[in-house]
């Protein structure tokens, strides 16, 4: 029984519950009697273990327990990546009918108001990329890139133009908190221009070295000429 | 093992040093009777130098096999008859058993470490991270439920897990360092 096969096993924690089997027992035993290391994690994980149950006994950890299940999918990711969805359906239908009635106000009024399309991208190897039509100079166009499953402290979104021979960043956004199960970075319709962009996300721990990133996603974006 | 043999007793020392903390972990936990726990490791190591005196082993790696092995037998003996064996080998190395043993759980009291609980969950960011912390310590659910239930991966369950208690110990060993703290196990 190795260091890889006690973290995948989750060999601690069912030791102290007292679920694994005689032969993992036995194993595991004999490696932590001369591993300072194990023995370590597993006093740690003991005393932990001790105190959440203790706490609880107290009544102490009543506000941080998970809600009850009735509530769970308010705050799941399902109910978020569901939000998400309709979010997005509800906004498309609000484009469409801002449009057609900008359309109309056109010949009456003179509009001064900034307005946004949300755009939820997806990350689709060697896929189509998503195509939109060039904003006008005052829109907004709100971004959502998928964040993944994995949490991180802090998130950083970057969008870059791609030309015949260059690329050039022309919109970032950094210290990004997820919401509706993705990061949502708004980009104003005067930087996007008909033309080939790359939209990324990368994420970041708090105790990560300063320049250190993780790649979460990278997508296309094409924005071609308004009609 | 070779010195030990040799009657080198700087090498016995070193041998008790490297296992004891596990051994009286692992009779404390099987026992539930510290001092109990105690004289068994000492009887333990007491047969075991003995033995490597006469005849060492020659795989190290068997010797925690071979700890293990010998000291569920005393427990179980002492089980039986309620009484301890005694053993005739002499060592200064034996004697010394438990003096340096202590961590820094051994020095925090049980309010103490629920203060403790509730700072590491108050620092976790994100909800999905404190259900998993709670799921599987105060409700002994397996990983795989965890992770189904929660939509997360192996390693973001990992990562969660290792770093909380990381700095779970962190915390307790911050407040065991404080003064006028009373020894509670």
């Amino acid at each position: 029984m190795d260091r890889h096969y006690i973290r995948d096993n989750q060999v601690i924690e069912r030791y102290l519950s007292g679920a694994l089997t005689a032969d993992e027992e036995q194993a595991f035993e004999e490696v932590y009697l001369g591993d300072a290391e194990i023995l370590d994690q597993l006093q740690t994980a003991e005393r932990l273990r001790d105190g959440l149950k203790e706490a609880d006994a107290a009544g102490r950890l009543e506000r941080l327990r998970p809600p009850a299940p009735w509530r769970q999918f308010w705050t799941s990711q399902r109910y978020a990546t569901a939000a998400s969805v309709l979010l997005a359906v509800s906004l498309g239908f609000s484009t469409v009918l801002y449009r057609e009635n900008s359309n109309l106000r056109e010949h009456s009024l003179s509009s001064t108001s900034t307005a946004s399309r949300f755009i939820a991208l997806e990350s689709v190897r060697g896929g189509n990329a998503a195509t939109i039509a060039a904003p006008e100079q005052d829109e907004w166009t709100v971004l959502l890139l998928d964040a993944g499953v994995d949490a991180y402290d802090t998130y950083r979104a970057m969008l870059t133009r791609d030309d015949d021979a260059q690329s050039e960043q022309i919109w970032s956004r950094a210290d990004l908190v997820p919401q509706l199960g993705g990061a949502i970075f708004l980009v104003p319709g005067r930087v996007l221009r008909p033309g080939t962009y790359e939209a990324r996300l990368e994420g970041r721990m708090d105790d990560w070295p300063a320049e250190r990133f993780d790649e979460i996603t990278r997508t296309s974006l094409t924005v071609v000429p308004r009609d | 093992m070779k010195r030990i043999g040799e009657g080198d007793r700087r090498a016995e020392e070193e041998f008790v040093r490297r296992y004891q903390r596990g051994l009286i972990y692992l009779l404390r936990r099987r026992t539930g009777d510290p001092q109990l726990a105690l004289d068994l490791a000492q009887e333990t190591f007491r047969i075991a130098i003995e033995k490597l005196r006469q005849s060492p082993i020659d795989q190290v790696d068997r010797l925690g096999a071979y700890l293990r092995g010998t000291a569920l037998n005393l427990m179980m003996a002492d089980r039986r008859k309620n009484t301890r064996r005694a053993t005739t080998a002499d060592s200064d190395a034996v004697d010394a058993v438990a003096d340096d043993a202590a961590g820094p759980f051994d020095h925090v009291s049980s309010e103490q470490v629920q203060r403790v609980v509730r700072a590491l969950l108050n620092e976790l960011p994100v909800q999905r991270d404190r259900e998993i912390l709670i799921r599987t310590y105060l409700e002994d659910q397996d990983k795989s439920l965890i992770c189904e239930a929660l939509g997360v991966d192996a390693a973001h369950y990992n990562r969660v897990l290792f770093r909380a208690k990381q700095r779970f110990r962190e915390l307790v060993e911050s407040a065991a360092s404080q003064p006028g703290l009373r020894v509670v196990r």
